[in-house]
């Protein structure tokens, strides 16, 4: 009996027990175990949290730390938002290695969201519960979510265009929540005397902590069924599973140094670009990944703590060993250089709220870097946005008067193509991998009228094999209300890999007077006022020769708190994931079905893939014709794949 | 004083880098004379790694002390004594 991961054996029945003390059969039963008390606990959240964030969208994970030779490592985590399991051990190790755990009684339970200390941001709220086991404390429970409110200028934690954490939500250092499983009322109080929602935020700290007791139960019946020192010896195991699997794959790659760089968007009333670069350099079966040459932190928010300490590692995960479960194993093979005072490592005080815009270049240029390295694993870019849309206020329709409220829309856009595949169309990126909203939940909680979430038309980046298609999001509002709104990739959309094309940037307008029966042509633009994007001179979007934010209500993609009065609406449109491969290669059959499926229209296929449609049909004649004008058109530089976008606007 | 890592200005330069200080041994692994001591986030957390830059041969792995300013910023509190509140 052995047992092996995608790229290797791990270890054998004999060598299991020569290593661990243990039979391999029991090492792989109490593995799961452990697995299992991660996903109970990840459910046991899910089922008890009262924001939608949470409970609708999953942005929500569920850990168990163990102390062993090293500091504190993750033996097993369920995710609901990927980017968790990179950090939460990080988060466990500054955590205790503050806290005195000589003064930790059972039952106590420890809450941060401190940047500083490994929290991602503000409003992704952790709690952490040491299991002393023998008298010493062994583990640790730990369960994170993003919350609706944690105070500051607006609802949903990101406060845009802060330009520092004094702008942001509430920051709290490792603080005692439950004392022997007493809440501790000065920290509650602390807390919910200071959002805009408690309600809610009191059900999730409640849910929060409810899964760790959920979770210590269940640890401590496994420790007595199957004994102390195999459960041990089963998280060791766990963790030298994950480790070997992550080696093994990163031996596939070829020494070498591999750069990336990419510019993000301006911010900051200085507007002042911010190069994001990084070198992931491979030796054997371990990797650095250096930020080195990144641009100094922003004046506005879009700075980074500790989060890319961990979270580019993400990109290699996806790319090299996308079975193995994650665990505190997968991060040992890795160092990352942060250079203190860039954007990703941003010094105190600067605002750290909106993590997600370098959180998802930062994993694109990881899947750059390893694509000079493996052409057949490359991908192309994602739109780099969750699309990241809030809406809050307080109800004034009759019978909910004075009931504030917080809606959060997180429609996605689309992922890259790949070698084997089209793109994923209208999902989230994998830095966060959450689900979009409930609308429907959303419509009956908040006055708000969800009238579109659907696929942007010619958003995709071309290719032989396309990237996923962005989405459409209007929302009406019923009252008054406050919209903030935060993606990226607005100057330029995703670019493509291997000669596939860039997807179309995004862009948002606000809608006045909004009608449903003359307002869903997004095309269509009467009425609408732009926030944001790149526009010619006529206010038509021209991702390519257009000019950045002109004409705009604002000058990034960053929307702090922008006031909707009721009958108004907002429309945000995400951009696609890049292009893989030659479009001109692409099989007119797979072009015809997108035509047919509403996904592209007959003029921009016509133009990015030279496919010529007439009467529903590809006209095969006349597409060899013009794919030939094109590559020799491309051969001598007067054609390239052009940018997504619907080539035809209207007022 | 224990405030004096709280707050920082914010740097000048457009780019910045992390510097890797070069140790004058040589790698046991693979001989060479490329060997740098520099701050990492490891798996763990923060570390101050000394590795061979041709064949990343690790001699060692420390916790930053006091010296390293790694990371740069830390608590307010601390090395003052705990209470059971924290």
């Amino acid at each position: 009996m052995s047992v092996q991961t995608d790229a290797a054996t791990v270890v054998s029945a004999a060598e299991a027990r020569d290593r661990y003390g243990q039979s391999l059969f029991d090492l792989e039963t109490a593995r799961y175990a452990l697995v299992e008390l991660a996903r109970d606990m990840h459910a046991a959240l899910m089922r008890g949290a009262f924001s939608p964030v949470v409970r609708d969208m999953m942005d929500c994970s569920a850990a168990l730390h163990m102390r062993t030779a090293r500091g504190w490592e993750t033996v097993a985590v369920r995710e609901g938002c990927s980017l968790h399991a990179f950090s939460t051990q990080h988060i466990c190790n500054f955590t205790m290695n503050e806290w005195d755990s000589s003064t930790l009684r059972d039952g106590d339970v420890i809450f941060q969201n401190d940047p500083w200390r490994g929290s991602v941001h503000q409003a992704d709220i952790n709690v952490l519960r040491p299991v002393r086991v023998d008298g010493d404390v062994l583990f640790v429970l730990h369960s994170t979510s993003h919350v609706i409110d944690f105070g500051g200028p607006a609802v949903g934690g990101f406060a845009f265009d802060a330009p520092d954490h004094f702008h942001e939500p509430m920051k709290f250092p490792p603080t005692l929540l439950y004392a022997e499983d007493i809440p501790v009322r000065s920290t509650f109080n602390r807390m919910l005397e200071n959002v805009r929602l408690p309600g809610p935020l009191l059900g999730d700290l409640r849910a929060l902590y409810g899964c760790l007791v959920i979770g210590e139960r269940r640890l401590r019946a496994i420790l007595a069924s199957h004994g102390r020192d195999l459960i041990v010896a089963a998280g060791e195991y766990a963790l030298d599973v994950a480790e070997h699997s992550m080696r093994a794959a990163l031996r596939t790659v070829p020494d070498g140094d591999y750069r990336a760089e990419e510019i993000l968007d301006a911010g900051g009333a200085e507007r002042e670009a911010v190069p994001l670069c990084l070198c992931v350099k491979v030796r054997g079966d371990s990797a650095e990944i250096d930020f080195s040459g990144t641009g100094r932190q922003s004046s506005v928010n879009i700075n980074i703590a500790w989060a890319e300490a961990n979270r580019p590692i993400i990109g290699l995960k996806m790319l090299l060993d996308p079975h193995t479960l994650v665990n505190g194993g997968t991060l040992r093979p890795f160092q990352t250089l942060l250079p203190v005072g860039s954007v990703v490592c941003a010094l105190p005080p600067a605002g750290v709220g909106n993590h997600v815009d370098v959180g998802i270049r930062a994993t694109n240029l990881v899947t750059q870097a390893i694509g000079q390295a493996l052409p057949a694993r490359s991908i192309g870019d994602d739109t780099a946005a969750s699309g990241v849309l809030i809406i809050g206020g307080v109800d004034s329709r009759d019978g909910h008067e004075g009931q504030p409220y917080g809606a959060f829309a997180l429609p996605g856009g689309g992922w890259g193509g790949t070698a084997a595949a089209d793109g994923l169309t209208f999902c989230l990126p994998p830095l966060g991998n959450c689900r979009t909203s409930v609308q429907e939940h959303v419509e009956r909680e908040c006055p708000v009228v969800v009238w579109q979430l659907e696929i942007m038309p010619d958003s995709a980046g071309v290719g032989q094999h396309r990237g996923g298609f962005g989405g459409v999001f209007t929302a009406e509002v019923l009252s008054d209300a406050y919209v903030s709104i935060g993606v990226e990739r607005v100057s330029k959309g995703a670019p493509g890999t291997q000669g596939g094309g860039r997807a179309m940037p995004s862009y948002a307008w606000r809608l006045t007077d909004f009608d449903p029966a003359t307002s869903l042509e997004v095309t269509n633009l009467a009425g609408a006022i732009p926030l944001f994007g790149m526009f010619n001179s006529e206010g038509y979007p021209d991702p390519e020769h257009g000019e950045y934010c002109l004409g705009t209500e604002f000058s990034s993609g960053k929307v702090p708190d922008l006031f909707v009065k009721a009958g108004d609406a907002v429309r945000l449109v995400v951009g696609g994931g890049g292009g893989w491969g030659d479009p001109l290669l692409r099989d007119p059959a797979a072009v015809l079905n997108d035509v047919r499926d509403g996904l592209n229209t007959v003029g921009f296929v016509r133009a990015a893939y030279g496919v010529v449609i007439r009467d529903s049909s590809v006209d095969e004649e006349a597409t060899a014709a013009l794919r030939a004008t094109l590559a020799a058109d491309r051969g001598s530089g007067r054609w390239s794949p052009p940018d997504a976008v619907p080539p035809a606007w209207s007022r | 004083m224990s405030v004096a890592r709280l707050l920082f200005p914010r740097p000048t330069q457009q780019r910045i880098a992390v510097e890797r200080v070069r140790v004058d041994v040589r790698c046991p692994a693979c001989g060479s004379d490329d060997v740098r001591r520099y701050p990492v986030a490891d798996s763990i957390g923060p570390r101050i790694v000394t590795k061979c830059q041709d064949c990343f041969h690790q001699l060692s792995l420390e916790i930053p002390t006091e010296d390293d300013h790694w990371p740069p910023w830390r608590s307010a509190t601390h090395g003052w004594p705990a209470t059971r509140a924290g």
